[in-house]
């Protein structure tokens, strides 16, 4: 395989690592490093100029080191989860939905979810219409024209941007903390609603999502939330699902000392007590 | 009956007509039991189901395979399987909104069902409990309620006995029956459950412990999971992504793998992709036809019918019933009561929490393990001061806590957080895994004006009018969600929480298209014996149209304070019996017309790579 591959093929071998077996071992570290660190990188839909807005506006919502001990949205690539998603149907297999049951993140043989489900006609005319908008076309007009995903980040982030130029006089992507939010928050012309939802919800979604969508990389959202992520086929036995964690000793302690405290307490109220009806006469009605 | 020893076309049944020719139309919990009792009975059943199939194996000799299903929340936050309210949406507004004459204030997810083979059933946490006696006889044992139109249903739970014995058979149901408090068993008499109850889960234990110093009594809830290995499906491993997810491994019982895998195999033939968009009538009101949308690209298509059986979930029922208005029917089919879509029900849900010092780790388990009944038993505590004669709350499940991606968007959506602190909220956890969390799912007492009717404007992306939903809970419905909501409150407080609130229905708290997201529904194609005031008869058929047989939820004729899914499953095997058979067999409930579960198959292990994106494409049967 040759050194040169394009970028289409690139995010291909980035985004699903059950095909990552076929690249050398020297070229797939090359890509993995690549990967974490040009900031300049172009995605599947985005140009670099807007890929860097997006991953400063990620990463101000969900900030890594050395703002906060974790790794944060930076770190986990969800930049290039949401920029996947907008590109799609750019890709040979468009990344809508993942497949199944296993992962094989606690074993179970191979990945599935790293095979994408084939979407049909329906689906592919619904998931273009959300991600390219209506574009004027009566099939994806069933409820009138649709503004796309695609649309709405890409004015989204360039208004970002002009309105930090504008006022700030830098790129947003050089601001500091206080600039972002000056103008997520107040600058005029910066703060696009609809836009800001759907992107804060999507970073949300490429923090603490399955690994195969492109972001949470090395499944960094799920470790400093304790999150197991899906766990088949292994799962959980009858010790771990009934009593505590062996580490949680002390605050079920606290915990029941505090009812103790409570019920105590809380004699005179009634509004807690067994179900007035119950009280009086074993049957109702 | 077992396939091999069935008789022809036709068997017990002279009304339905020379060829026997079924169309089932929902492939859920109601949709799937007929279509099991009508193929086993010789019927030549066609189920048509508007979603893909994300099973793999139903119908299959072999058994099944394993499913798409795992735990992905990216896929489950994107609407799948089926549950895509940008391609189908509803519409909402409340009684004072439809008196104004505003045609619609939501366009969304207005408590959406999956639609896709399984319906509700690859959502479910598959908590299934009986109703109780009083369910079935709301009126003559409370009496009326001013503004609601509080009625008996046509049989009384002895009458359902049989059938929910047979359906827990199937369903492979696990409990615990010395638990079960004598009060329910008043209510609900019976037998030992086919399997034991599945491990407790820890929050559901703390808070058990807790209720139990003031009177309650915390219970395991019945659950159609596996236990142990049964009807060829293994145990249950606990992997937490239950409730809202279809089950990776077939633990779960449900409309698919149960009754629709048994159905195929005794030859009902399931056509995935077939959006129907009508019932077609002769002269006399018959159904006859029955009109789809077949496919992705969506081709007209129609399919002869001499049984059309109706279970598409109570909105969708009620809407294809209003689409196959004709000069027959000029108000939708069935219709001449004028009640088609109304009395619609959705349950009132009332949220308890108490954020513990302790993490409680509710990500492993079943998304509940736990029962509360109490809220159950009516109380007319506060009718004195509110003129309402009588409050009814309803099943509190316990225990139960939020995935992680969800945490994350509800830190954000809570009006009391801030953007910045998300990263601490996520590490500390206070509302998932601290989280003590208590639902309850209050009675939802009938309204006339509780409807769904044809949105003038909204279209989905078949091009046809979405349901819009005309909802405002009754007066019953707020005092006794804020009755209970206060003792449950002090409940998870008494828990030893750091934190405890609750969150009452109709206060205005959270959205409206939320708060009666509940995913249960029913009501809206009533069964009584009046054809003035009720759709369907006590089998579920259409008093216009008698060849239209109506099996989900549509039918209840009141809410009940359960989860409704395995009562549905007994009145579509009651009323799917006497389609096939006679009323007179479905009234004895004889037992030779109910079915063994048959052998237990062998469980077909997972097909090493062989599950490439291609495979998995579903929608092909």
């Amino acid at each position: 395989m040759a050194r040169q591959l394009d970028r289409r093929s690139f995010l291909h071998l980035c985004g699903d690592f059950s095909l990552l077996a076929l690249a050398p071992r020297a070229l797939l570290a090359d890509l993995l490093r690549e990967a974490g660190r040009d900031p300049a990188r172009a995605g599947a839909f985005l140009p670099a100029g807007r890929m860097q807005v997006l991953r400063a506006l990620c990463a101000h919502w969900i900030p890594g080191p050395p703002d906060d001990p974790d790794p944060g949205a930076a770190e986990a690539g969800v930049a290039d989860y949401i920029d996947l998603l907008l590109g799609s149907f750019e890709l040979e297999l468009p990344r809508v939905f993942a497949g199944g049951p296993f992962s094989n993140r606690d074993g179970g043989g191979p990945n599935h979810f790293s095979r994408w489900l084939v979407l049909d006609a329906l689906e592919e005319r619904v998931w273009r219409t959300r991600i390219e908008g209506s574009l004027g076309r009566p099939e994806r007009e069933w409820n009138g024209p649709v503004r796309g995903w695609q649309d709405i980040y890409t004015t989204g982030l360039d208004a970002l941007d002009a309105a930090s130029r504008r006022w700030l006089r830098q790129p947003f992507a050089e601001l500091g903390s206080g600039g972002r939010s000056a103008v997520l928050g107040w600058l005029p012309g910066g703060a696009d609603d609809a836009f800001l939802e759907l992107a804060f919800s999507q970073t949300l979604e490429g923090m603490y999502g399955p690994p195969e969508y492109g972001g949470n990389r090395g499944r960094v959202g799920w470790s400093y939330t304790r999150w197991p992520g899906d766990h088949q086929p292994r799962a959980y036995g009858y010790d771990e699902i009934a009593d505590p964690d062996p580490d949680q000793a002390e605050a079920v302690a606290r915990a029941r000392q505090r009812a103790r405290e409570r019920r105590a307490q809380g004699g005179q109220d009634a509004s807690g007590d067994a179900h007035p009806e119950l009280r009086r006469e074993p049957r109702s009605g | 009956m077992r396939p091999g020893t069935r008789t022809p076309n036709c068997a017990g049944n002279p009304e339905v007509g020379s060829r026997g020719q079924v169309v089932v139309i929902g492939s859920g919990a109601g949709g799937a039991v007929a279509a099991w009792v009508l193929a086993e009975a010789g019927f030549e059943v066609t189920v048509l189901e508007k979603g893909k199939n994300y099973f793999r194996g139903l119908g299959d000799a072999a058994g099944l395979g394993p499913p798409v299903f795992g735990g992905d929340e990216i896929r489950d936050a994107r609407g799948w399987p089926g549950m895509d309210a940008f391609a189908e949406p509803r519409t909402l507004r409340s009684q004072g909104d439809a008196e104004d004459g505003v045609a619609r204030t939501f366009t969304g997810d207005v408590n959406l069902l999956p639609g896709t083979v399984g319906g509700g059933t690859t959502h479910w946490d598959a908590k299934v409990p009986r109703f109780w006696k009083l369910d079935l006889a709301l009126r003559s044992r409370l009496g009326p309620v001013e503004g609601a139109d509080v009625v008996d249903w046509p049989f009384g739970y002895d009458d359902l006995v049989p059938y929910y014995e047979r359906c827990e058979a199937l369903l492979g149901v696990a409990g615990d029956l010395a638990a079960t408090p004598e009060f329910v068993l008043e209510e609900a008499p019976r037998g030992p459950y086919p399997l034991p109850p599945n491990p407790p889960m820890y929050a559901a234990r703390v808070f058990q412990e807790s209720a139990r110093q003031s009177g309650y009594q915390v219970h395991p809830a019945p659950e159609a999971i596996n236990s142990r290995p049964y009807d060829a499906r293994p145990t249950c491993n606990n992997c937490g992504y239950c409730s809202r997810y279809g089950c990776p491994v077939n633990a779960r019982g449900g409309a698919a793998v149960t009754f629709l895998h048994r159905a195929m195999r005794a030859g009902a033939r399931l056509v995935t992709r077939a959006m129907v968009t009508r019932i077609v009538t002769d002269a006399k009101g018959r159904a006859t036809h029955v009109e789809y949308l077949s496919g992705g690209e969506l081709q007209p298509a129609t399919i002869a019918a001499d049984v059309v059986v109706l279970a598409a979930s109570a909105v969708e029922s009620a809407r294809i019933a209003l689409l196959s208005a004709c000069s027959r029917h000029p108000d939708g089919l069935g219709n001449r009561s004028g009640r088609v879509g109304r009395t619609l029900c959705f349950h009132v849900s009332t949220f308890a929490a108490a954020v513990m010092p302790q993490r409680l780790h509710s990500y492993r388990g079943r998304a509940a393990s736990h029962f509360m009944l109490e809220p159950c038993v009516p109380t007319r505590d506060w009718s004195g001061v509110t003129g309402v004669p009588w409050l009814r709350g309803g099943v509190v499940e316990v225990g139960g806590s939020s995935y992680l991606l969800d945490e994350a968007k509800l830190y954000d959506e809570l009006p009391f957080f801030r953007r910045a602190q998300h990263k601490q909220l996520m590490r500390s956890s206070p509302l998932r895994d601290r989280l003590l969390g208590l639902q309850m799912l209050g009675e939802d007492l009938p309204q006339l004006a509780n409807r769904v009717d044809l949105d003038p404007e909204v279209r989905d992306v078949y091009g046809l009018p979405v349901a819009r939903v005309t909802y405002s809970w009754h007066r019953h419905e707020k005092l006794a969600s804020l009755y209970w909501g206060l003792r449950l409150r002090k409940l998870c407080r008494d828990a030893g929480s750091e934190w405890a609130f609750f969150y009452p229905a109709g206060l205005g708290l959270t959205r409206a298209e939320e708060a009666v997201s509940t995913r249960h529904q029913s009501g809206t194609l009533r069964m009584g014996p009046d054809p003035e005031r009720s759709v369907v008869d006590a089998f579920g058929r259409m008093h216009d149209a008698p060849n239209v047989v109506v099996t989900d939820g549509s039918v209840f004729p009141t809410s009940g304070a359960f989860n409704p899914t395995l009562t549905i499953m007994a009145v579509a095997l009651r009323s799917a019996t006497a389609l096939a058979h006679g009323e007179a067999a479905a009234r004895s409930a004889d037992a030779s017309l109910l079915y063994n579960p048959g052998p237990l198959e062998r469980h077909r292990p997972l097909p090493e790579g062989q599950l490439s994106g291609g495979k998995a494409r579903a929608g092909s049967a």
